[in-house]
C-alpha cells in the first residue's frame, strides 16, 4: 500500500472520530449550562477548552471576558479550525477526495454529503445541538459504512488505528479536564456522557456516580467500546495486523513496523492488569503516561510507516526556484 | 406533451433528432414517445435529481479552484450502426497512421525526406521533445489512449476537428452519463439494443498491460495524476478504481538505476507502466521544467533504458498540433497507403502564402485557430467578431503564420436540449476514445458528446461552460446475410470467422479463445445444443457467440464486434 494513501487514511480515521467526539462533548457540555446565567460559567467554558487541549490557543480567545456562544459557534462551524467539528469533517473528506480510488464509493459519498450539508445546516439556524446530532449520526454511518463495506485490508487497518489512537487521546484529555474545578456542574457524570457511556454506566454501577467509577469506566471497562483500554487494545491489534502484512515482504531496514505496537502494548498491559483501587493513588502520573503513549504512538506510525524523503532539490536550481 | 417541442427552429445545421420540421428519424422514435409522456417539470425534476447524484458522488471537474457538476443533459445522442462504422473505422485508421508518423518523426525521418511533411512543421512545435529522439521502444503504442474529436456537417457526414493524442479527458463522463441517463429515463431505451461502454476500464488496462516493457511477466500499472487540485481529478480516481490500479501522485515514486518505484508503507515496488495524466513538460523534472513537482525525476531515462512505459508517450505533441492536423490525409496515404475513412475539415494554413492570401480576403466567414490552443482558447469566428477583433486577429497572424490555421466555418450538428422548458437545439461534437494495444485499435461504442448551452455557441468545451450528453451507439439492424448464419450450425459460423484471421483484432480473439480452452468440458455440459464436441472454442467464447446473436454485428464490422464481445471483464 502507497504510503500516502496510507497517512490519508489514518488522518481519515482520526477526523472522523475528532469530529465525533467533539460533538458529543460539546453537546454534553453546552446541556450543562443552565439557561441564561452565561457569565457565571466560564468554568465550564474553560473546562471545555481543557478537555480539547485548546486552553492556550490565542484564536478562540479565551478568558473571562470570552463570549461563550460565539466561542461555541467557532467550535461547531468554524471549516477553517482544525479542532472544530466542522473543520475535522472538512479535512476528513479532503483526505478521502485524496484516496478515492482506495476507499469504497460508499464511505467517500457519505463524507461528501456531509461535507456538502455543513454549509446548509450551519446556515439554517436551527441551533447547535441539531447540527451537533446531525454530526454525530453523520459519523455513526461513515464507521458504520467503514466497517461493514471497506474491505479489512491494510488500509483499514491504518484508518482503525488513526481512529482508535484519536478516540483514546480524546478521552483522556477529556479525564483530564475533569480534574478542574467545574462550578455549579456535577463532573463526573458530564465525563461519562461526553464519552458517550452514560447508560452502560448507570447498568454497570447503578444511578449514584462518584470520582472512583467514573474514572474507571472510562478508562478500563472491558465491555464499553469507548473506554480507554478497548481503544488501546484495538489499536494493538491493528497495529500487529500491520507489521504482519509488512513481514511478508521485503522489508526496508531503515524502518520498524513494530515500534508503535510495542509502544501501544507496553501501555494497554499496565492498564489491563490494574484495579480500580489502584487507580485514584496514582492518577495523575497514569494519566500523563497515556498522553504520552498515545503521542509517541502517533509519531512511531508516521516514521515507521509514511516516511518520506525529503523533496529533491537542485543544485543548480537558484534561490527563485528557476533553473540557473 | 408535445408541448416540449413546441417552435422547435431549424437552421443551417444538421438535427440529429429531426430530418425536418416533425419528421422524426427513426433511432429517436423510442426517445420521442418517452418524451410524450412526460412535461417539463417532470424533465427538470429528474435532472435535479441527476445533479444532486453528481454532487454527492463528487462526479465534478474543477473551474477556478471550484468543484462542480458538469452538466448533463438528460436527452441522448444517438448514434447509428452504420454511421457508426464510419467512426469505428476512421478512427483506428486515424491512430495507426499518427503511430508511423510518431516513431517516424522521432526516428529516421522518412516522411520529411520524401517531402510529405516539412520537416520544420515538426521541429518548431512547443510539444517537440529533442529528448526523446531516437528512443523507440514504444513504437506502436505511444498513441495508447486518444481522443479524435469529430463533429457532422451540415450533410451529416463526419468529420475530425481534431486529435487528441496526449492526455484526452472525459471518458469517465462517458461512463457516469450512462450510468446517471440509465437511472433517471430509463424508459427511452425503448427496444434498441444500445451497445454498453462499461468495458472501457478493462480494456484499457489490457492495453496498459500489453504495451508493458517487453521483459516483464507480470507488469504493475499505475495512473499517475497531479494531484486532487487537477480539473480531471475525478476522472483519474474513477479509472485507477475501476482498473484496480494504484492513483498515485509524483511524489510516491522514486527513480533509481533507471528503475521505477513506488513508497509503500513496507518497501519499494517496482513500476512498469505509467499511465500519466500529467503534461510532458512537468513529468520529469530532469528533462523538462525543473521546478516540478507533479512529476518524478528520472522518468523519462527509465523509459529510455526500457524498464518503464509511460502512456502516452512523451513527445506526442507533435501528432497533435493543429497544423499538423491538415497534413493527417497525406499521412494517412503515405504510412497506410489507404485513402481517409474521416474527412478533415477543409483548412487553410496561414504560412502558405496562397491560403493566407485566400483567408486574409474572407476573414469574417472562417474560423481561426491558434495551433496550440487548446480547451476552445483563442478561437475567433470570424462571422460573428467584432471588426477591431479581426484587424487584432490579422496582424497577430501575419507576425506568426505557424501559429495560426482557418477553417471553414461550419454548423456543427445540432441534438435536442432541455433549455429552461423548451426543447431547443443546441451544437454537439463528439469525441469517441480509442484505445491502442500495440497491435489493433478498438474504439469505445460510445464517447462523449459535449454540447454547448448558450444559443448558437459552436465552440463546445466544457472550460468554456460546456455540458455534456450521453452517447448511444446502436447495436446494428440485423443484416440478411447474417439471418442466414443465424439458422446454420453453430460451429459453422466459428469456422467462417476464423477464416478471416487475418482481420485486424481477429488474432487478440484466437488467443483469448486458447486461453479459455481449459474451461471447454464444462462449457460442453452446459451447453449442449450449442456446442457440437468437436468444437476447440471455450466457454468464453460461445459466450460471445450467443451474444452475437443477439446483437448481429454489421457486416464490415464482424471481426472487431466479435472481439468487443469476448473481452473478458
Amino acid at each position: 500500500m502507497l504510503s500516502r494513501i496510507a497517512e490519508s487514511l489514518y488522518w481519515l480515521g482520526r477526523h472522523v472520530e475528532r469530529a465525533d467526539c467533539t460533538a458529543r462533548i460539546l453537546d454534553t457540555y453546552l446541556h450543562l449550562l443552565p439557561a441564561g446565567s452565561w457569565q457565571a460559567d466560564h468554568l465550564v467554558i474553560r473546562s471545555l477548552l481543557d478537555s480539547m487541549g485548546l486552553s492556550d490557543d490565542e484564536t478562540v480567545g479565551v478568558g473571562h471576558q470570552a463570549d461563550s456562544g460565539q466561542l461555541v459557534r467557532t467550535l461547531v462551524f468554524d471549516g477553517e479550525k482544525a479542532s472544530s467539528v466542522a473543520g475535522a469533517l472538512t479535512a476528513a473528506r479532503e483526505n478521502a477526495r485524496g484516496v478515492r480510488d482506495a476507499i469504497p464509493l460508499d464511505v467517500w459519498e457519505c463524507l461528501n454529503v456531509t461535507w456538502h450539508g455543513l454549509r446548509t445546516r450551519a446556515a439554517n439556524g436551527a441551533g447547535p445541538h441539531v447540527f451537533l446530532r446531525w454530526v454525530g449520526e453523520r459519523c455513526a454511518i461513515a464507521n458504520g459504512l467503514v466497517s461493514e463495506v471497506m474491505s479489512h485490508d491494510e488500509g483499514w487497518h491504518f484508518l482503525i488505528v488513526g481512529r482508535s489512537l484519536e478516540r483514546a487521546d480524546m478521552t483522556i484529555r477529556l479525564l483530564a479536564a475533569a480534574e478542574s474545578e467545574t462550578g455549579s456542574v456535577p463532573p463526573w457524570r458530564a465525563l461519562v456522557s461526553a464519552c458517550g457511556g452514560w447508560e452502560p454506566y448507570v447498568r454497570s454501577y447503578g444511578g449514584s456516580i462518584g470520582q472512583r467509577t467514573a474514572t474507571e469506566f472510562v478508562l478500563m471497562d472491558r465491555q464499553f467500546p469507548r473506554s480507554v483500554l478497548r481503544a488501546l487494545t484495538a489499536a494493538e491489534t491493528c497495529l500487529a495486523e500491520l507489521e504482519a502484512v509488512g513481514a511478508s515482504q521485503y522489508r526496508d531496514p531503515r524502518r520498524d513496523p513494530s515500534s508503535a505496537r510495542r509502544i501501544v502494548g507496553r501501555t494497554r498491559t499496565s492498564l489491563d492488569y490494574r484495579t480500580g483501587t489502584e487507580l485514584a493513588a496514582d492518577r495523575a502520573s497514569l494519566l500523563s503516561s497515556l498522553q504520552r503513549t498515545v503521542a509517541s504512538a502517533h509519531n512511531a506510525v508516521t516514521k515507521s510507516f509514511f516516511r518520506r524523503e525529503d523533496a529533491v532539490t537542485w543544485a543548480n536550481i537558484g534561490a527563485d526556484g528557476g533553473a540557473a | 406533451m408535445a408541448d416540449l417541442f413546441e417552435e422547435y427552429p431549424f437552421g443551417r445545421a444538421w438535427d440529429e433528432m429531426f430530418s425536418a420540421p416533425g419528421q422524426i428519424r427513426p433511432a429517436y422514435e423510442s426517445v420521442f414517445a418517452a418524451l410524450q409522456t412526460l412535461d417539463a417539470a417532470d424533465l427538470k425534476a429528474r435532472a435535479d435529481i441527476m445533479g444532486r447524484t453528481f454532487l454527492d458522488q463528487g462526479i465534478t471537474f474543477a473551474l477556478g479552484g471550484i468543484e462542480r457538476p458538469f452538466p448533463l443533459d438528460l436527452i441522448p445522442r444517438i448514434v447509428t450502426a452504420i454511421e457508426w462504422q464510419t467512426v469505428e473505422q476512421g478512427v483506428p485508421q486515424r491512430v495507426r497512421a499518427l503511430e508511423a508518423f510518431l516513431a517516424d518523426a522521432y526516428g529516421q525521418g522518412r516522411i520529411f525526406a520524401d517531402g510529405v511533411v516539412p520537416r520544420r512543421l515538426v521541429t518548431t512545435s512547443p510539444h517537440f521533445h529533442r529528448q526523446v529522439v531516437g528512443m523507440n521502444a514504444q513504437d506502436g503504442a505511444r498513441i495508447v489512449i486518444s481522443g479524435v474529436d469529430v463533429i457532422r456537417d451540415e450533410n451529416g457526414e463526419f468529420r475530425v476537428l481534431e486529435d487528441n493524442v496526449r492526455i484526452p479527458s472525459g471518458v469517465s463522463y462517458v461512463l457516469e452519463n450512462r450510468q446517471a441517463v440509465t437511472q433517471v429515463l430509463s424508459e427511452a431505451g425503448g427496444d434498441q439494443q444500445v451497445r454498453p461502454v462499461s468495458e472501457y476500464p478493462g480494456r484499457l488496462l489490457a492495453a496498459l498491460r500489453a504495451v508493458a516493457p517487453w521483459n516483464v511477466t507480470d507488469p504493475n500499472v499505475v495512473v499517475l495524476t497531479p494531484g486532487v487540485y487537477n480539473s480531471a481529478y475525478f476522472e483519474h480516481t474513477l479509472l485507477a478504481r475501476e482498473m484496480g490500479v494504484e492513483l498515485v501522485e509524483g511524489r510516491d515514486l522514486i527513480c533509481r538505476n533507471n528503475r521505477v518505484f513506488l513508497r509503500t508503507t513496507a518497501s519499494e515496488m517496482p513500476v512498469h507502466v505509467i499511465y500519466r495524466r500529467v503534461d510532458d513538460e512537468f513529468l520529469d523534472p530532469v528533462q523538462f521544467r525543473a521546478d516540478s513537482l507533479l512529476g518524478s525525476p528520472g522518468l523519462v531515462n527509465a523509459a529510455r533504458a526500457g524498464n518503464l512505459t509511460i502512456a502516452n508517450a512523451v513527445g506526442n505533441g507533435i501528432a497533435d498540433d493543429k497544423l499538423v492536423y491538415t497534413y493527417v490525409p497525406d499521412i494517412i496515404r503515405y504510412y497506410l497507403n489507404e485513402e481517409p475513412i474521416l474527412l478533415n475539415v477543409d483548412t487553410y494554413r496561414m504560412e502558405v502564402p496562397d491560403h493566407r492570401d485566400y483567408a486574409m480576403e474572407h476573414l469574417s466567414e472562417l474560423v481561426l485557430k491558434p495551433v496550440d490552443g487548446s480547451g476552445g482558447e483563442g478561437i475567433v469566428i470570424g462571422s460573428r467578431a467584432e471588426p477591431a477583433t479581426l484587424a487584432r486577429v490579422r496582424e497577430t497572424i501575419l507576425e506568426n503564420p505557424r501559429g495560426w490555421i482557418a477553417q471553414r466555418e461550419i454548423a456543427l450538428s445540432t441534438v435536442p436540449t432541455l433549455i429552461g422548458d423548451k426543447m431547443r437545439p443546441r451544437h454537439v461534437d463528439l469525441r469517441p476514445f480509442a484505445v491502442n494495444n500495440g497491435n489493433s485499435v478498438w474504439v469505445l461504442p460510445g464517447g462523449l458528446t459535449r454540447v454547448a448551452l448558450p444559443e448558437g455557441e459552436l465552440v463546445v468545451n466544457s472550460s468554456q461552460g460546456g455540458g455534456s450528453k450521453d452517447t448511444w451507439v446502436l447495436a446494428g439492424p440485423q443484416p440478411e446475410a447474417f439471418q442466414q448464419e443465424q439458422t446454420a450450425d453453430a460451429t459453422q459460423v466459428m469456422s467462417a470467422l476464423s477464416a478471416e484471421a487475418s482481420l485486424p483484432g481477429q488474432s487478440t480473439w484466437m488467443t483469448q479463445s486458447q486461453t479459455s480452452h481449459l474451461s471447454q468440458s464444462s462449457s460442453v455440459s452446459l451447453d449442449p445444443p450449442l456446442v457440437g464436441p468437436e468444437d476447440t472454442f471455450g466457454f468464453r467464447s460461445q459466450q460471445s457467440q450467443q451474444q452475437q446473436h443477439e446483437q448481429p454485428p454489421d457486416r464490415q464490422g464482424q471481426g472487431w464486434n466479435v472481439q468487443g464481445e469476448d473481452f473478458p471483464c
